[in-house]
């Protein structure tokens, strides 16, 4: 009898062009094979069907190890076991002709706060990307992936459809609905297609796009990503920290830290990148060896909130002048950016409540109890860069 | 069971047909081919049956399963054979290069609509009559109404009451949808307009209202190929509601319609005088659905990379009012104004004093002289030789309502053209003597409404 658990990997050497496996409910997954090999990922427990040279063969697929793909709901992602996802993401484009050190980079992605990386598909190196992939897939890391020529999509399906950590991300071009056509249509893992553009440049809103993956460097420009398309909001690219010669590969990490925490803290997802051209191995974003930047160790800070951030948690409009993620009543994350507050003032039911003053830029934390009538004032440094949570206590 | 690539497949179920079913039962659909999933809503008919309509748009197998709120509509599965388009059946329409349409097989549109708004509310000796007026009319697209005006007494509308609908409505609705597919018109629907004043309240309506609608006629009507969504005709002459009233239902209709038919809002004018379009480079917008008065726009209309629908510039007609009492040369004239700048036009019609009253609103018969050359316009269109971006690739150069003896062109200076003389009046073609190339001197009859076109 065959297993593999829901959401693994099962590898069939096989003769056949396609096998279609077929799951007791009636679900079906459709699979083309590359090398005389299929990769399946069984989304569902319980007995899978499918047909090798006129015989039906049998598959069990039994309970997850994981808790599967992101899936998008609503205007939300999640994992497929519906568990509240929040990734750190980072880049890291290597050269198709200058391959870069992928062993010392796996080793520090594993040490980092980031548990997704941008890879880039090149046509010449889908073998190198797909040993990539699995290498992630071994540490629970996520491989969004940049598909840069329309030709390589079948073969991207065919080796990653499988891997429960891939997400798609289209580069923009023509025929771009028939490019998210297709790959939908052949991969079998059925992993969220996002189109890499401002909206303006390709529209967003249609069901072919899964969510939004946009450069995008002013990050109070959320908000009306999230309103006006009502889906999941990834922002690729908005900036590097780095000495890069643009203007986009020379951030300081103060600007790129508080651009991630002002994205993040309006409900999107925000990709880290860093280019500094003095790195030993390269610039991390460009394929180097390790990130060697600030922000990658102050992004530790963001982890543990993100963790630890609420069920349903949703950006709320009470507070114009301060990005606020809240579950109305019981949770409240502000961010302060670059202003200088002395002071914050939050309506809340009566109440006690645990209060951090989270100082972002030096990583320190300042805790308190308070006990609430109706508003609460949280006293600040007065510095730059501040963030409060606000949790009511149990 | 078989189903024709972008015909379209019907579920039929029963359910529950207490409470009110309209807001009470979910009933999604989700089609799957291989790998990618298509979803659609279901919507409820009556009488306790529920139907989901879809579009396939791949040959081959596809299989469905329903997700409801009500048991007995959830988890049924089933599966259909798509197979081939019929004879006519190219698609539906789709933008094509930044300024142009296609079918989705490929087939250049035209895109030259007419506008019978309330046409489906008449008698249905006006109907047939008006489908009649079509068959024979050189119009490829209708602009019309889903809602009534203040001062129609229908016996049914969309709605049967604040929160329930009329399938009766719909069904009969539908059906003349259908009629427009079976004569490959397209169906420009107007699913707001100002035109209620409170009386239905159509026109103020709360967004969930507006919402609950909108999801409703996009699950009745986005499978028909034909479908377009214009949100709104006139929608700055309504005072219930802002520009980002606007912005979300368009935005709402873009999420709910799996197919992602054209979808514009069409905005009103002061004739001569007051203009203000909806922002058409909104995201959401895939065509400028617009009313002006002059087709000479349409040259800074493109600095927009969407095509450019004229879907009112007067009408012809002897109405009391300025925007319907223009004559057919007026009204002629301005089409080929917009359409050589490579946009498109819109025609209407309102006669007031005629067995049938105005075409733009009701329908029935035309009593005009611009459909006859409306159709040599586009049979002129229709055989000029273009790029793959659908912009023209040769010289059609209109002259106007000027009478110019003779026009300076500058062609390439390494190509020979040849040119006709287009009348578009008199709807005749003839040569010019000779070849033209680099900056040359045509001469000219010295009489209005003259056309160049000059190919390699």
């Amino acid at each position: 009898m065959t297993e593999v658990e829901r959401w693994g990997l099962f590898e069939l050497a096989v003769d056949s062009v396609a096998v279609e496996f077929r799951h007791e409910s009636g679900e079906a997954a459709y699979v083309e094979s590359f090398g005389g090999t299929v990769r399946f990922m069984p989304s569902l427990e319980g007995e899978w069907h499918y047909t090798l040279a006129g015989e039906t063969q049998h598959l069990t697929c039994t309970q997850a190890l994981s808790r599967g793909p992101v899936q998008r709901s609503g205007s939300s992602l999640r994992w497929a076991d519906g568990a509240p996802y929040h990734p750190l993401t980072t880049t890291w484009f290597d050269h198709p002709d200058a391959p870069g050190d992928w062993s010392a980079a796996l080793g520090a992605l594993a040490a980092s706060p980031f548990d997704r990386v941008r890879l880039r598909a090149y046509p010449t190196t889908l073998a190198r990307l797909d040993q990539q992939v699995r290498n992630l897939l071994a540490i629970d890391v996520g491989a969004d992936i940049l598909v840069t020529d329309r030709a390589i999509i079948r073969e991207l399906a065919q080796r990653l459809g499988a891997y429960r950590n891939v997400t798609w991300c289209l580069e923009a071009g023509p025929e771009l609905r028939a490019s998210a056509e297709l790959l939908a249509e052949y991969d079998s893992g059925r992993h969220l297609i996002s189109v890499h553009a401002t909206p303006t440049d390709v529209d967003p809103g249609p069901p072919w796009v899964s969510h939004l993956s946009v450069p995008l460097e002013n990050l109070r420009g959320v908000s009306a990503l999230r309103r006006d398309y009502g889906k999941p909001v990834h922002v690729d690219a908005c900036g590097y920290e780095g000495n890069g010669s643009s203007p986009f590969t020379s951030l300081t990490p103060q600007e790129l830290l508080t651009r991630i925490w002002e994205g993040t803290i309006r409900g999107a997802h925000v990709a880290h990148g860093e280019w500094y051209v003095d790195a030993d191995g390269g610039p991390w974003s460009g394929g180097g060896s390790r990130p060697t930047g600030v922000v990658v160790q102050r992004l530790r800070l963001l982890r543990e909130v993100l963790d630890e951030l609420p069920d349903g948690v949703e950006p709320i409009d009470d507070y114009r002048d301060a990005p606020t993620l809240a579950v109305p009543g019981s949770y409240y994350l502000q961010y302060l950016g670059e202003h200088q507050f002395p002071d914050r003032t939050f309506s809340l039911p009566a109440g006690d409540y645990l209060v951090e003053v989270l100082d972002v830029w030096n990583h320190s934390v300042r805790r308190s109890r308070e006990t609430v009538t109706d508003s609460l004032t949280v006293r600040l440094p007065g510095t730059q860069y501040q963030a409060i949570q606000i949790r009511r206590a149990a | 069971m078989k189903v024709e690539r972008w015909g379209m497949h019907e579920l039929t179920l029963s359910g529950p047909a207490d409470g009110n079913p309209y807001a009470d039962v979910e009933l999604r659909v989700t089609y799957r081919y291989r790998n990618r999933v298509v979803t659609v809503d279901g919507f409820y008919d009556g009488d306790g049956v529920y139907r989901a309509r879809f579009m396939p748009d791949r040959e081959g197998r596809w299989e469905y399963v329903t997700r409801s709120t009500a048991p007995e509509l959830d988890g049924q599965r089933g599966s259909f054979e798509c197979i081939p388009p019929g004879p006519g059946n190219h698609g539906p329409v789709g933008v094509h290069g930044a300024h142009h349409f296609a079918y989705a097989d490929g087939t250049r549109y035209d895109c030259i609509g007419t506008t019978c708004y309330h046409w489906t509310y008449e008698s249905k000796e006006i109907q047939e009559l008006t489908l009649a007026s079509l068959r024979a009319a050189p119009f490829d697209k209708v602009r019309m109404c889903l809602l009534p005006t203040d001062s129609m007494r229908p016996d049914r509308t969309p709605f049967a009451g604040p929160d329930s609908f009329d399938p009766a409505f719909f069904r009969h609705f539908e059906s003349r949808v259908a009629d427009l597919l079976e004569l490959g018109i397209q169906a420009d629907l107007i699913l707001f307009h100002p035109y209620d004043r409170g009386v239905w309240g159509f026109d103020r309506m709360t967004f969930e209202q507006d919402a609950a609608y909108l999801k409703y006629v996009v699950a009745r009507l986005a499978a028909y190929r034909n479908v377009w969504w214009s949100l709104s005709n006139e929608y700055d002459f309504n005072h219930n509601k802002t520009v980002a009233d606007w912005d979300r239902l368009l935005q709402l209709v873009q999420r709910l319609d799996p197919y992602q038919r054209l979808r514009s809002i069409h905005n009103g004018t002061k004739m001569y005088e007051v203009f203000t379009p909806y922002d058409f480079s909104k995201p959401w917008i895939t065509h400028q659905s617009v009313q002006h008065w002059d087709g000479a726009e349409v040259a800074a209309w493109r600095a927009c990379p969407k095509p450019v629908v004229i879907d009112e510039i007067g009408y012809e007609g002897n109405a009391g009012r300025r925007w319907g009492n223009l004559t057919s040369t007026e009204l002629v004239h301005r089409f080929w104004q917009g359409m050589a700048l490579g946009g498109y036009v819109g025609h209407g019609e309102s006669f007031v004093d005629r067995e049938t009253r105005a075409w733009i609103s009701v329908g029935g018969r035309l009593y005009g002289e611009s459909p006859e050359r409306i159709a040599f316009l586009r049979s002129i269109m229709a055989g000029l030789p273009r790029r793959a971006d659908g912009d023209l690739d040769c010289v059609l150069h209109y002259l106007g309502d000027r009478q110019p003896s003779s026009v300076e062109l500058a062609l390439p200076a390494d190509t020979s053209y040849r040119f006709d003389l287009i009348d578009t009046m008199a709807m005749a073609i003839s040569e010019l003597p000779g070849r033209f190339s680099g900056r040359c001197r045509i001469p000219l009859p010295a009489r209005p409404y003259l056309a160049l076109r000059g190919v390699r």
